[in-house]
């Protein structure tokens, strides 16, 4: 379980996160939803020390991950990874080895200092196949579209059988079709694998399928929390105005 | 990589403090306000003194990051950089000093015969500064150009597009993965690259001599005014200046803020940064050698 306890994040004199409190359970998906710049993505950049909250505690598995070094940050990044908004794969290398770098610089069993580059390369081949881009694999990102290397990032994410996944935006910039392969992906995620992901988004088709409970965050807190269900009965106006993509209304947006 | 690798202390933050090193990064990414007003040129003296003093102190964080890193360096990513700042920088440095060389002699024979009129010292005079100076130099500062804002750019827009972020995600340092290895290329290429754009830059005096001036090649190549010290003095030039391109360039690149306009900023001060790097640096060295061994 990923505990979020009364976070706090400022940068300069602007609040972004003003007291977070929230659990994402074993294997949910939970959508943390909000309007552009009020903090989803902060949050989540916290889980795996990208960040350092002001104040407030973060738990993973029970254990405290802020003001973690370097160091002692690595078994947390190994069972949490990461999937980045604009995918973020790495220019210089190929499908197959930006799944194999997680591969080779991390310890696993039989391989204390990480996995031999040939070896990771090979391995990195099945999970480009899990993720349906085996014929991908010795292309380099900037030849595949947005929603090829998007599902090369889910591949990488997944390299090191994570128990969390953290999703940013994984849809923003994808087309329906791909838009809804990648939910495929998620939701199978969780349910096959038994992996939490929290997906930071506000692709409202996605969230109402897939997602098991939904976050929304306000000012720097956590205006709704519920099913999708209830989120879409919530009386909130601010709620209201946000899932019916309504240009009028008390919601402001920074 | 194992577990109990010394993690280096982060280079795109503050020395000894990662977790002030995370709110550094953190802040980064806050755009920063628009200046209200253009500040005249007076009041932003002590500023470029600052940046200078910033830049200086944070290349030194770097280098320091990158002398714990050499003992985990990737063997391939070494080669992969000596080819690109190596072998690529090949015709680059021996087009200009080619060049340079023979304008060079071209200009001191044009100025030997108004004044002296001989040109017999023309070569032997040539050869001196080309050793102690020129061709380093030269060399240096076309590498700040080709190479500093090669790196600058590249590190840079991995920063502004999370690639670092995610680089450190996969339990990797981005000064053991991008810097390292292209310092360690920078200081094994620079002073060849010197040696050879030197030779290149002789060849091209001695024609230029011989063509001009009718100087004869035996006469030019005359190497009585070099000795082991200018050309011990030459070569810790060139290997200084080796060090210290990629390692202001990537400091500049670590450190990028913004899309697009942070990177061409970034590349801007790498550029500068590597350039004065160059100048400063072959000043003090060769005064050095002058104080130390006459």
């Amino acid at each position: 379980m990923i505990e979020f306890l009364n976070l706090k994040k400022a940068f300069g004199s602007k609040v972004i996160l003003d007291g977070v409190t929230l659990n994402a359970e074993n294997g949910e998906i939970l959508f943390v939803i909000g309007t552009s710049g009020v903090g989803k993505s902060v949050l989540i950049k916290h889980v795996v020390g990208l960040l350092e909250p002001d104040s407030g505690s973060i738990k993973v598995d029970g254990q405290e991950v802020t003001h973690l070094s370097e160091q002692e940050l690595s078994p947390v990044r190994k069972k949490c990874a990461m999937v980045f908004q604009n995918a973020t794969l790495f220019d210089s290398m190929t499908c197959a080895q930006n799944v194999a770098l997680p591969l080779r610089k991390h310890a696993r069993a039989g391989y204390p200092k990480g996995m031999p580059a040939r070896v990771a390369e090979e391995f990195s081949l099945t999970l480009l196949e899990k993720v349906e881009m085996g014929p991908f694999a010795q292309k380099f990102p900037s030849e595949l579209g947005d929603g090829l290397r998007k599902r090369v990032a889910v591949a990488r994410a997944l390299a090191l059988d994570p128990k969390y996944v953290l999703f940013d935006e994984p849809t923003t910039s994808l087309d329906p079709v791909s838009a809804r392969r990648v939910d495929s992906l998620i939701y199978d995620l969780s349910r096959k694998q038994g992996v939490t992901c929290i997906v930071v988004s506000h692709d409202l088709r996605s969230i109402f399928s897939i997602a098991d409970r939904v976050a929304m965050l306000y000012k720097g807190k956590v205006k709704a929390l519920g099913t999708p269900d209830e989120i879409r009965n919530n009386p909130d106006p601010v709620v209201q105005q946000f899932i019916n993509g309504r240009s009028q209304g008390p919601l402001e947006t920074t | 990589m194992s577990d109990e690798k010394p993690i280096l202390p982060r280079i795109d933050m503050p020395p000894s403090s990662a977790s002030l090193d995370r709110e550094r990064i953190a802040q980064m990414s806050v755009a920063p306000e628009p200046p209200t007003s253009r500040p005249s040129l007076a009041p932003r003296l002590p500023g470029v003194a600052v940046h200078a003093a910033e830049s200086t102190r944070g290349s030194v964080d770097v280098l320091t990051g990158t002398a714990q890193a050499v003992a985990r360096l990737e063997f391939a990513e070494v080669l992969r950089q000596l080819f690109s700042i190596g072998v690529q920088s090949l015709g680059f440095i021996s087009l200009v000093l080619g060049f340079v060389g023979a304008i060079l002699v071209y200009q001191a024979g044009l100025q030997s015969l108004r004044i002296v009129p001989d040109t017999s010292n023309v070569g032997a005079t040539y050869l001196e500064l080309l050793v102690k100076d020129l061709a380093a130099s030269i060399t240096g500062l076309m590498l700040a150009t080709r190479v500093g804002a090669g790196i600058a750019a590249e590190i840079g827009s991995m920063k502004v597009t999370d690639q670092l972020d995610a680089l450190r995600l996969c339990n990797t340092d981005p000064v053991d993965y991008l810097v390292a290895p292209r310092v360690v290329a920078s200081v094994i290429s620079t002073p060849l690259l010197t040696l050879f754009g030197g030779a290149v830059a002789v060849l091209t005096g001695a024609t230029t001599g011989y063509w001009a001036f009718g100087i004869n090649p035996k006469i030019f190549l005359d190497p009585r005014h070099i000795d082991l010290v200018d050309i011990v003095v030459g070569f810790t030039k060139s290997a200084c200046f080796g060090l210290a391109i990629p390692l202001v360039s990537a400091h500049a690149g670590l450190y990028t803020q913004g899309g697009s306009e942070g990177v061409g900023n970034a590349t801007t001060k790498a550029v500068v940064g590597s350039s004065l790097a160059v100048i400063i640096m072959g000043f003090f060295i060769g005064a050095v050698g002058q104080v130390v061994f006459g």
